[in-house]
């Protein structure tokens, strides 16, 4: 009996130890990927100049703002009507407590458009384009693609990751704001429907929660969730071509390139998504 | 227009290269051959200067490749007058047969549009594919990829061609189609560099054969070689001796 039961704290710390390793490895290939994905921006932030204007180029930025931006409206517009329904019953229900359902249209407007609408985004756009993006270059890059682009002495940051940042850095904001649209409705459909809050309340409060300080003639609710939605949009897409140009070892390295990508893409939004709103809503330390 | 002189290359500790040595002269087509994993497509990658010999030269129309390996200029400067033909083709999957053609005319040359019209014509003319220039990559045959790989080599007129593996896979037809274009471009003075397997297509283009074998060439010859009873030889194509 005893032989039997001795290992398995040997067992656990084994298991701990290797899931702590484990752990570490993830931090420091997210760390190794993120260096790599700044000087990428670097790279990429060089060549934004008139060659973009290309007619060729034009194409090449419209067929990326149609698949990384055009076909994700649907899931983006069916997730954040559900956030913001979500959003609605969650702060209806308690705040009937104290006999506030008045406040929804205010807390759903503002938490849509400063976080939810900007994060729902990101985080459909890691997941739907980021990870195609990483994939489609890792499979370039398996399969010489990318070495044929060097040796034809094609400029593969201008030719492949400068269409595809600008076209996330477009998309990403434009599907924020239809998110916030969308979610704000959403709020709506509940607060009208569950909760008892008439629809011309609703729409006033959620007014004149965005109609408050404003930030280059927006409102600066809005703004801040555009300015997110716009570096998440950046983020995404030089990550994600960042490690889908540096894959090797065939389809294998294809998946764990692409696993890697939206994996530190997510810990980016996370983090960035923390420090802008630090910036703008006084919650950095001093 | 080639030489390579005593170049060493490992990857992780396993030697691909020991002393590998030859030259290519101007307006031969020179074909390496060996068995799978002997340096073939890596001996290539050297030419273009993607890989830098860890030992010895490579030298390519007068550029010392290693030496320029990290000076864009140069190395722009070279690989803008070579063409590499990849056994896979290598192809952009979003661009269709014009597009790809057009590629580096576009991107690195920045031609005119109707000078690039006229050269992507022209090219696929040559490749037999001027009714298939609106199809995308994954619409054609293994064979007419090649041959889309072969004009995107051609159309920026390089004066040397790299070709790894043009007929790996294709069937007797369509190889023996390749290896005519192949003779046809070197007899207009394009130098080429063949990397293949194929015996057939080796005898039909070769003015001079070389068999890569354990890091080095073996023996080199001219078409005769083949015919021969090297020891390289005979195990190549897998005789015994």
């Amino acid at each position: 009996m005893s032989s039997t039961a001795e290992p398995a704290p040997v067992g656990a710390l084994a298991e701990t130890a290797r899931v702590g390793t484990s752990w570490i490895g993830h931090i420091r290939r997210s760390l190794d990927d993120t260096g790599h994905g700044v000087a990428l921006l670097l790279a990429t932030i060089q060549r934004l100049d008139h060659k973009l204007l290309k007619r060729s180029n034009l194409r090449n930025l419209a067929d990326q703002m149609y698949a990384g931006g055009i076909l994700s409206i649907p899931i983006v517009v069916l997730v954040s009507f559900f956030m913001g329904m979500v959003l609605s019953l969650q702060t209806g229900v308690e705040l009937g407590k104290f006999g506030q359902q008045d406040l929804i249209g205010t807390i759903v407007s503002v938490a849509m458009c400063r976080e939810m609408g900007p994060l729902i985004t990101g985080i459909i756009l890691v997941a739907a384009v980021g990870s195609a993006l990483a994939a489609e270059l890792g499979t370039m890059s398996v399969s010489d693609e990318l070495i044929a682009l060097d040796v034809m002495t094609v400029d593969r940051t201008r030719f492949l990751v400068v269409p595809r940042v600008v076209a996330m850095a477009l998309m990403c904001p434009i599907l924020t704001i239809i998110a916030d649209i969308v979610g704000i409705f959403g709020g709506s459909v509940i607060a009208t429907e569950r909760l008892g809050v008439s629809g011309p309340l609703y729409t006033n409060r959620t007014i004149e929660a965005l109609r408050g300080e404003t930030f280059l003639t927006m409102p600066k609710d809005v703004f801040v969730g555009v300015l997110k939605a716009f570096v998440f949009g950046v983020t995404i897409a030089i990550v994600a071509c960042a490690t889908g140009m540096r894959a090797t070892n065939g389809a294998q390295g294809v998946g764990e390139a692409t696993r890697r990508s939206v994996r530190t893409s997510i810990l980016l939004i996370v983090i960035i998504n923390y420090i802008l709103t630090g910036m703008f809503f006084g919650l950095l330390p001093e | 227009m080639i030489e390579f002189k005593d170049v060493f290359q490992s990857f992780g500790g396993r030697p691909v290269l020991r002393g590998l040595s030859f030259n290519v002269k101007d307006g031969e087509c020179f074909v390496l051959m060996g068995p799978s994993g002997s340096g073939k497509s890596t001996t290539l990658l050297h030419i273009v200067g993607v890989y830098k010999a860890r030992r010895g030269e490579v030298v390519v129309q007068g550029v010392d490749v290693g030496k320029n390996i990290d000076n864009p200029d140069v190395l722009v400067g070279l690989r803008r007058k070579i063409g590499l033909v990849f056994q896979g083709g290598a192809l952009v999957n979003w661009l269709n047969v014009y597009d790809n053609v057009a590629l580096p005319l576009r991107e690195a040359l920045e031609l005119e549009e109707n000078e690039i019209e006229s050269r992507v014509n022209d090219a696929l003319e040559k490749v037999l594919l001027s009714n298939d220039s609106e199809k995308l990559p994954s619409e054609l045959s293994g064979g007419m990829r090649k041959r889309v790989a072969l004009a995107r080599a051609l159309v920026t007129r390089p004066p040397l061609i790299l070709y790894d593996e043009p007929t790996a896979g294709l069937d007797p037809a369509m190889s023996a189609q390749i290896a005519r274009l192949i003779v046809d471009f070197s007899q207009h003075g394009v130098t080429s560099v063949v990397v293949t397997h194929d015996v057939d297509c080796a005898r039909r283009v070769a003015s001079r054969i070389a068999i890569l074998s354990k890091g080095k060439i073996q023996v080199e010859g001219d078409k005769s070689l083949l015919d021969g009873n090297h020891p390289s030889v005979l195990e190549f194509l897998g005789h015994p001796a």
